[in-house]
């Protein structure tokens, strides 16, 4: 009698590694070139545009040099072009929309998020929504019919009352008998307000979407300890909320500074270096590339598109910063605007 | 006092031992007015102060506004309204109450208000474009005829808008044409595929979602009508808003599909599907509602936008249904180019048309919002 | 995967597909149109605000005819450049192109063929809103020394002594002049810089730092700019408006109803630019008639600023359309040359007899005439464009005098400014900004009363009003000036102090504190009593 051992088995095969594919075949394989291709198309059309733009700076500097930044008036006659001013006006009018549409816009999130009764939560929601869905020319429109006279009224007032501080100075007399309308008009504090108005629902919508995420257990615990409403709010909803808030009011300022059409509609173009936002005249990047495009020669075309390209740069920057702090806060990831 | 536990006696079955245990009173039980817990959270009293106190704070203010200052005008009254009523209620709260009661009920108050004052705003915005561009749109012409041969002085009832309505249509039609399957697409191949390149794609789409609608125009306006000699037309005006809108709906589709839980994928791959059967049968039947609202917003951005189209297409005054036929005209053009114009006339237009581009986007937003409700039976 | 599902999404494509159905139902509704006789394409223009009241009218008017026509106003600046880029049919503007300027700034065509047609005479006028005691000064005069001043900013306030005597001693109010200039590229800055460098180049040529004129008016001090020559009557005519003066083409105000500046002319006359002043006046213009030069049809108006006719509106000028007439043009078919020549026909010929009563002046019969020419070569240029039947001579044209080409009907019946216009009487109490369209005889002025504040009413001008002492200052009210009877009776307005508002917001702030101390101080102390009272117990 004899013994086989295993390892001496007749027929016993090398243990080889299985063929593992995760290449697509067939249909699959279709879908998959399929997709890339439609995602390289729009790579190229969208990465066109950036390199585009970015390309058009370069004859621009060339031509003009960096006095192109410093230069603040836009006279295509004797060639001397320059976006100082028209930066500095773009940042003042932005500046004003938020400063209306931040507190604003913080306050009716909190009431969405906190007070308003269950039942009219939803409604409530959507109106802000729709009120972000409203075309901009109509918002152009309301500023510049319904609140025009209005707000001259409010930049009188507030010259009149804080006229010492630079940023409230108009040219023009306070204590006039018959105060001079015309210089408190068409300037950029009535254009932030119509832009305002487009700016409080976006910010309110990404703050609100924080806020209702705020951690149930901790509001629990707070009331539980005897805290208010406000007291809850304080010490959960806005430290949990805080990214939202910064996410949100920067998405809004990206907005604000490529606003158009309520620009136009309102503003005087005037080229000054001035923070003054009572006063008549101003210009922003947008408003120049919509007034002065059909009268540009190319390389005046090159110029304006280098400015839509500094707007450009600056809003996706404020945009990045944003998704920055709203991904990296408490609030997570889930409040996508 | 013991609450009568009449029921537990009364369930009890002949023949068992009853055995009393204090337990809740159900809810079919009658418990006296006053023992009810009062669950709201004002009581009369503080309602009664919260009315006083604005009551007072109009006529303090008026009394203020009309008799001891020089100062006129409703926004005024309504500011010093806002500050006598904020101090009165501080005051009064702080009668009977301590510091942290008064400081929520001042938060209170001005947290309502900015919601009244956002409330207000939006009603005044809509209601101002809709009761201007009421006797506008009464007219039957202002839907069907258009401005062709019709001069600035020529009443309501002749000529309408029925062209800057059909050129706006084809416009965002033809965007959208482009858009869908361009974004929809992209979407598909960053969240189903990924890899490096998904992510370099999803990169530079983020980025460009930040462009601002004037540069899009003016870069269309460069390209195409400068350099390529096409000319300003209902197309031009179409690629602008395409360019424009396609970031933003690639984007957000993006965002709609990658909340479609994996486990579905997987369990779709796990019965033998392929990529391509998953994505078709499975991921895009789920995120449907949450992708229409996607296209659909999209879409009453597209068609409320103007600055790219005041770039690339005219205003033309007659009816043009050929986008590649020359200069056409849409709602926000029309509106912005005969707003400026100083004709009463010509502005009565300007809000017929305001107020029908407001009842579109309207239509679109509420039946985006209908198409994002859960379907029955799903989750 | 669920059940409930179909009907669902079967119920809302149902719906869905009834929606498209019924959009493009409608759209094909809309859409419906007859089929042209003649091959008529869509033709696009841009350019000059100036003359676009008339240009958009006569748009309106051949549409009847099939003919469809665009026009964007954006200045003439962007109609010249937007010619040159190919991006628009024709142009118009009320400059040629400037060439290659000592700044290196190119104003050209390229490489595209067109040529020079004037289209429409006008005048610039100045237009501006001053509200005395609430109500609109519509009789204002001003020279042009005056006006250059305003428009440098050198001359700030009405109640200036330059403004007071031109107007033969009628003083306005204090209130700061604002001038309202164009921000974009235009025409009729163009136009009013050339006639102040060549009229007033002491005055110009500094504020400006060089010589020439420009098509973008430097924004400096007090004035404000606005896009197009809409925009300036808008917010001239703006309730915010007042003290505002502008200078647009004379159909705006006359559009608005709004007054509008009388210029002082080289005889020693204020007049107004009425089809009638600006056709006399342009019996001076040099037309360049040499047909071989590419600036053929344009015209040197010097003479036109000092025509010593006492009729004649110093700002008077035509305006251009820029024809492209190469057999190779980028964007011309048969159908749009067809389109463009009909068109030109009916404005050249018909459409002149609208232009003054809107506010210009129609072309004389030989600029017609050598316009026609120009507009032969589209049809040289393209043998299939129809030029038959075309003749200027039978056109309903109010400048023809039958059988001369040379004169202009219009400046013949042109009537002479009244009396009260002249320098150093008046001012006239006529309303100004109305395009007549019939040559009133001078001299039939109905002396109106403006500014109706002051109580002086027709009063016996020998008696003298009994002098009213203000009640708050005790001083006397200054007596109303009596002027001859059959002149005007204006208001001398009264200055208001500034600053008075200061003593009320004194007091008022005193008294509100005080009410509002009154109504909280009980429940203030009653709130620090208690707790007061409540430290103590809890100490």
């Amino acid at each position: 009698m004899s013994t086989t051992l295993r390892s001496a088995l007749p027929d016993a095969e090398l243990d080889e590694p299985r063929e593992l594919s995760t290449a697509p075949t067939g249909s699959d394989r279709v879908f998959v070139i399929g997709t890339r291709s439609i995602a390289a198309t729009v790579l190229v059309i969208t990465g066109a545009i950036g390199v585009f733009l970015a390309l058009s700076a370069v004859p621009t500097i060339q031509h003009y040099g960096l006095g192109f930044f410093t230069e603040t008036q836009w006279q295509p006659e004797s060639d001397t072009l320059g976006i100082a001013a028209v930066l500095l006006g773009t940042f003042t009018v932005a500046l004003v929309a938020l400063l209306f549409a931040f507190p604003v816009a913080l306050l009716t999130a909190l009431y969405i998020a906190e007070y308003a009764p269950t039942r009219l939560r939803p409604t409530l929601i959507s109106l802000i929504d729709l009120m972000a869905a409203v075309p901009s020319i109509i918002y152009g429109l309301w500023g510049f019919v319904l609140l025009q006279p209005h707000a001259s009224a409010i930049a009188l007032w507030l010259h009149q009352h804080l006229g010492w501080i630079p940023f409230f100075r108009v040219d023009a007399d306070p204590d006039a008998a018959v105060w001079e309308q015309t210089r408190y008009t068409a300037s950029a504090f009535i254009a932030g307000l119509a832009v305002a108005m487009m700016v409080m629902p976006m910010a309110c919508a990404v703050m609100r979407q924080v806020f209702s995420q705020a951690p149930p257990g901790e509001r629990e615990a707070a009331f539980a300890l005897g805290a208010t409403h406000w007291g809850v709010i304080k010490t959960v909803v806005l430290p949990f909320g805080k990214g939202g808030i910064i996410g949100g009011t920067m998405l809004g300022l990206g907005r604000a500074l490529g606003e158009t059409i309520a620009v136009v509609l309102i503003i005087s173009p005037a080229f000054d270096l001035k923070l003054k936002p009572l006063e008549v005249g101003t210009n922003t990047i947008s408003a120049l590339i919509a007034g002065r495009f059909g009268e540009a020669t190319s390389l005046q075309l090159q110029a304006l598109l280098t400015a839509g390209f500094v707007l450009f740069v600056i809003t996706l920057g404020i945009n990045t910063l944003a998704a920055m702090i709203v991904t990296r806060s408490r609030s997570g990831a889930g409040a996508e605007a | 006092m013991t609450i009568e536990l009449e029921h537990a006696a009364s369930q009890t079955p002949v023949g068992r031992t009853a055995t009393l245990v204090r337990s809740e009173p159900a809810s079919n039980d009658v418990v006296d007015d006053a023992l009810r817990r009062q669950l709201s959270t004002t009581t009369a009293e503080q309602r009664f102060e919260l009315a006083g106190c604005w009551i007072a704070a109009a006529a303090l203010s008026w009394l203020v506004c009309a008799r001891l200052m020089p100062w006129d005008g409703t926004v005024v009254f309504v500011l010093v309204t806002f500050v006598v009523g904020v101090t009165l209620i501080a005051v009064i709260t702080s009668l009977d109450a301590g510091r942290p009661e008064v400081s929520d009920r001042l938060v209170s108050t001005v947290v309502h208000s900015a919601a009244l004052l956002v409330g207000v705003a939006l009603a005044s915005t809509i209601i101002f474009v809709l009761v201007q561009g009421f006797g506008g749109m009464v007219h039957v012409n202002t839907w069907v005829d258009d401005m062709s041969g019709v001069g600035p002085r020529d009443p309501l009832d002749r000529g309408g808008i029925a062209h800057a309505i059909v050129g706006s249509l084809i416009e965002i039609g033809i965007a959208v044409a482009v858009t869908i399957p361009l974004g929809i697409g992209t979407a598909i191949y960053m969240t189903e595929i990924g890899g490096r390149f998904a992510t370099i794609v999803r990169t530079i789409v983020e980025a460009m979602t930040a462009l601002p609608s004037i540069v899009a125009g003016l870069f269309i306006y460069t390209t195409l009508i400068v350099g390529l000699g096409m000319p300003r037309s209902g197309l031009a005006a179409a690629m602008a808003l395409s360019v424009m809108m396609l970031p933003i709906i690639a984007r957000a589709s993006d965002v709609v599909l990658r909340v479609v839980p994996g486990n579905l994928r997987e369990a779709s791959l796990a019965l033998g599907a392929s990529r391509w059967r998953t994505v078709w049968h499975i991921v895009l039947p789920t995120a449907r509602p949450g992708l229409a609202t996607a296209v659909i917003l999209g879409v009453a951005r597209g068609i409320g936008e103007t600055s790219p189209v005041l770039l690339t297409s005219g205003t033309a005054a007659f009816m043009v249904t050929d986008p590649t036929d020359g200069v056409m005209n849409s709602l926000p053009l029309f509106i912005f180019s005969t707003v400026r114009s100083g004709e009463p006339l010509y502005i009565d237009r300007a809000y017929a048309a305001a107020a029908i581009l407001l009842l579109l986007v309207l239509i679109l937003f509420v039946s985006a919002r209908l198409l994002a409700r859960p379907r029955k039976g799903s989750r | 995967m669920n059940t409930s599902a179909p009907h669902t999404t079967a119920r809302t494509r149902a719906v869905l597909t009834a929606l498209v159905a019924l959009l493009s139902a409608a759209l094909l509704v809309m859409s419906a149109r007859p089929a042209q006789a003649v091959a008529y394409a869509q033709i696009e223009g841009s350019g000059s605000t100036w003359s676009e009241v008339i240009l958009q009218q006569w748009i309106s008017d051949v549409d009847a005819n099939g003919m469809k026509v665009t026009y964007n106003g954006g200045g003439s600046s962007q109609g010249r450049k937007a010619f040159g880029q190919n991006v628009t049919d024709f142009g118009i503007s009320e400059i040629p192109y400037q060439g290659k300027d000592e700044f290196g700034a190119v104003d050209s065509a390229g490489s595209r063929e067109f040529a020079y047609m004037p289209i429409i005479a006008g005048g610039t006028a100045f237009t501006y809103q001053v509200k005395v005691g609430g109500k609109l000064v519509k009789n204002l005069r001003l020279s042009g020394e005056t006006i250059a001043k305003i428009f440098t900013n050198q001359i700030t306030n009405w109640n200036d002594a330059a403004i007071t005597k031109d107007n033969n001693g009628r003083v306005l109010p204090s209130l700061p002049i604002v001038p309202v200039l164009r921000s974009d590229g235009s025409g009729t800055t163009a136009q009013f810089t050339t006639w102040l460098d060549k009229m007033f180049p002491s005055i110009w040529q500094p504020f400006f730092g060089k010589t020439g004129l420009t098509s973008y008016f430097p924004r400096k001090g007090k004035a404000i700019a606005a896009a197009g020559s809409d925009q300036v009557m808008n917010t001239i005519a703006s309730s915010a408006g007042n003290g505002t003066i502008g200078y647009v083409e004379y159909s705006y105000p006359v559009n608005k109803k709004y007054p509008v500046v009388k210029v002082l002319n080289k005889a020693g006359y204020y007049v107004e630019p009425t089809q009638y002043n600006v056709a006399v006046a342009l019996t001076q213009a040099k037309i360049n008639q040499d047909a071989s030069s590419p600036q053929y049809l344009t015209s040197i108006l010097d003479g036109v600023y000092t025509s010593g006719d006492k009729r004649s509106y110093p700002l008077s000028s035509y305006s251009y359309m820029l024809l492209p007439t190469g057999a190779n043009d980028q964007r011309m078919t048969t159908a749009k040359r067809q389109t463009l020549t009909d068109f030109m026909f009916y404005s050249l010929c018909e459409g002149q007899s609208k232009a003054g009563a809107y506010g210009y002046s129609s072309l004389p019969l030989n600029l017609v005439q050598a316009g026609f020419d120009q507009l032969k070569k589209l049809s040289s240029a393209d043998p299939a464009v129809d030029f038959a039947n075309r003749d200027v001579t039978k056109c309903n044209n109010p400048t023809f005098v039958a059988g001369d080409l040379t004169k202009n009907k219009l400046a013949e019946i042109a009537p002479q400014p009244a009396a009260c216009d002249k320098q150093g009487a008046g001012p006239c109490g006529t309303e100004t900004g109305t395009a007549p369209t019939t040559p009133k005889p001078a001299g039939d002025n109905k002396a109106t009363a403006t500014g109706g504040a002051a109580p002086v009413a027709g009063a016996d001008p020998a008696a003298t009003a009994p002098v009213a002492a203000d009640p708050e200052t005790g001083v006397a009210a200054p007596e109303a000036e009596t002027i001859a009877t059959d002149q005007t009776v204006t208001a001398v307005p009264t200055e208001l102090v500034a600053g008075r508002a200061g003593d009320t917001k004194v007091f008022g702030s005193l008294a509100v504190i005080e009410l509002l101390a009154i109504i909280l101080a009980p429940a203030v102390g009653a709130t620090y009593f208690k707790r007061r009272v409540r430290r103590k117990l809890g100490a």
